[in-house]
């Protein structure tokens, strides 16, 4: 068979073997993520209102000239 | 009836416009004239003096035809059916020039759009499709389509935006601009095609609870409805709801090469003139300089950057002139965001833009507000976030991942960094959020980007991810777990996108 011409995996095997691959799912990148989804939680609500405000809006003006 | 065509210099275009029109239509000559200067006065105006034009008569205009059967052919009163088709040329051109093989390609350098006149006095200006080029024009960046049209017999083809002027009775500057739209993205990618007039009424006769016809104008919801239904997954914003970043939003929108409607109107003033307006932006002119720190961060994000001494740069919050498509105006009116009406009579002074209408590929399920959100989290507060003492500029837009591998494949980014990501599986359309330092973005360069899946709106644990590249590290998932991973990789400044917008200079 072929072999395949892609670097990607070849570079991440020889990062592997070299120390410069690093996976971010310790405890304390796990903590960052749920801390960060929380604030995507809240940052989401936000948005869903101003959606509604921008629908609500929309249907209330009307374009002529 | 015979056709007909004439050959003019620019300074003697409107005394031959009177004289053809006044045959072609019938109509009184003493009163076109005036007719023509309210209509195609600034139009003449604004077209380079040493264009050349060609001048058509019968031609038959699509668009027009359309609006003849569907309306004007129902009056008692006669309309013609024809128009008169204006062929704009940057050079002195001939009939000669036509029939000869060596010429044709010197027409075709030399051509740049037409202008179609419809005998719908006092709006005589239909259809037209003309190179900014063509207009004593300042440089830009804008979203163009190719047309191909035949001048005198020949097929020549031009680069611009579709623009068309109201005539106030089968079409307003609403369905108009949902017109332009689909023109434009009609001709430029088989998802969609152009409509006619009619067709637009007819998709909105099942919300309309009154007569369409003389049109009364489009809600901002019926112009979001009609464009849902031509095959777009549109997204309404208003400004009352987004408040400062309603402008972030338009020039994120802007700079990936996506037309957006804007929604005009003064309602919401004390001594209202009860205007409300739709226009179409479609391009910028290029940022120069111009650096304000993000204004629209939550305290949170704010918190973190103070106790990291970061400064984050916003590149999409910019005071640029931007380039509208407006039916009252000529094609490629340049003016900010804050005033968009300077080229208005004084009583349209308080009308500023109060809804965007963005019309999105239907798959595109991150929209702008979400994936800035994301992305701000991501590098402020995410598992690998911006160092200490950092000072970056941002830059974030919608890219087709076929035109962003490309441009990378030719690009000057490091070699194994651009491979890694040439490699990734993406979908079809992505977020970039470029990075840079100031010095960096004065010379279009960048030395981080943030590459984010469009199509997926669950932004829970980094989901939207696809690579990263920043601080000399490149973040992507990887393994049979899919797990957030980070190479260590040497990373040098590199030129890759800026935007999705063509700049006039390099048509």
């Amino acid at each position: 068979m072929n072999k395949s011409l892609s670097i990607t995996a070849s570079l991440l095997d020889s990062a592997k073997k070299a120390g410069r691959l690093e996976t971010l799912n310790s405890i304390t990148h796990v903590k960052v993520i749920t801390e960060m989804n929380n604030q995507l939680e809240h940052a989401r609500r936000d948005y869903k209102i101003k959606e509604m405000q921008s629908m609500e809006s929309a249907s209330k003006a009307i374009l002529t000239m | 009836m015979l056709f007909k065509f004439y050959i003019t210099a620019h300074n003697e275009l409107t005394e031959v416009l009177v004289s053809v029109i006044g045959e072609t239509f019938n109509l009184d000559k003493a009163l076109i004239p005036a007719q023509l200067e309210k209509s195609l006065g600034k139009l003449i105006q604004q077209l380079k003096s040493t264009n050349y034009y060609l001048i058509e008569s019968p031609y038959v205009d699509r668009i027009y035809r359309d609006s003849y059967y569907l309306y004007y052919s129902s009056k008692y009163g006669s309309y013609n059916r024809d128009c008169i088709k204006v062929s704009i040329f940057d050079t002195e051109i001939s009939s000669s020039y036509f029939r000869d093989n060596a010429t044709i390609e010197k027409l075709q350098e030399a051509y740049r759009g037409f202008f179609i006149i419809r005998p719908t006095e006092p709006a005589f200006l239909g259809r037209n499709h003309i190179a900014p080029k063509a207009f004593e024009v300042s440089n830009f960046g804008y979203c163009p389509v190719n047309i191909n049209s035949t001048v005198n017999g020949v097929k020549l083809e031009v680069s611009g935006f579709p623009h068309a002027s109201q005539d106030g009775e089968t079409h307003s500057c609403a369905e108009t601009t949902i017109w332009a739209i689909m023109e434009y993205f009609g001709t430029k990618y088989p998802d969609y095609k152009p409509v006619k007039p009619s067709a637009i009424h007819d998709l909105l006769r099942q919300m309309a609870y009154e007569r369409q016809i003389p049109s009364n104008g489009l809600s901002v919801y019926q112009i979001s409805y009609a464009l849902k239904e031509l095959g777009f997954g549109c997204k309404v914003y208003a400004k009352s709801a987004y408040k400062e970043g309603f402008e972030i939003l338009l020039d994120m929108y802007i700079s990936s090469g996506i037309p957006v409607v804007a929604g005009l109107d003064d309602f919401d003033i004390e001594d209202s003139n009860n205007i409300g307006h739709a226009v179409l932006i479609i391009g910028k002119k290029q940022v120069n300089g111009e650096f304000n720190v993000f204004k629209t961060l939550k305290q949170h994000q704010l918190d973190t950057l103070r106790t990291k001494q970061i400064t984050l740069f916003d590149l999409n919050d910019t005071s640029v002139d931007y380039v509208f498509i407006d039916d009252n105006h000529p094609p490629y009116q340049l003016a900010t965001i804050k005033s968009p009406v300077n080229h208005y009579p004084a009583f349209w002074k308080n009308v500023q833009i109060k809804h965007l209408i963005v019309p999105l590929y239907p798959k595109i399920y991150l929209e702008a507000v979400e994936a800035r959100n994301f992305a701000l989290e991501y590098l402020i507060n995410g598992p690998f976030p911006l160092e200490s003492y950092s000072t970056l500029c941002l830059n974030c837009f919608l890219a087709s991942s076929r035109t962003f591998k490309h441009k990378l494949a030719l690009s000057n980014m490091e070699e194994n960094l651009r491979e890694i990501i040439l490699e990734k599986p993406m979908p079809k359309f992505i977020w970039v959020l470029e990075m840079g330092s100031k010095e960096e973005i004065n010379s279009d360069q960048r030395s981080g980007l943030l590459i984010l899946d469009a199509t997926e709106p669950n932004i829970a644990d980094n989901k939207p991810i696809i690579v990263g590249a920043y601080q000399n590290n490149v973040v992507f998932f990887s393994g049979v777990n899919e797990v957030l991973t980070k190479l260590s990789l040497p990373l040098h400044p590199f030129k890759v996108f800026l935007n999705n917008l063509t700049n006039i200079e390099n048509e």
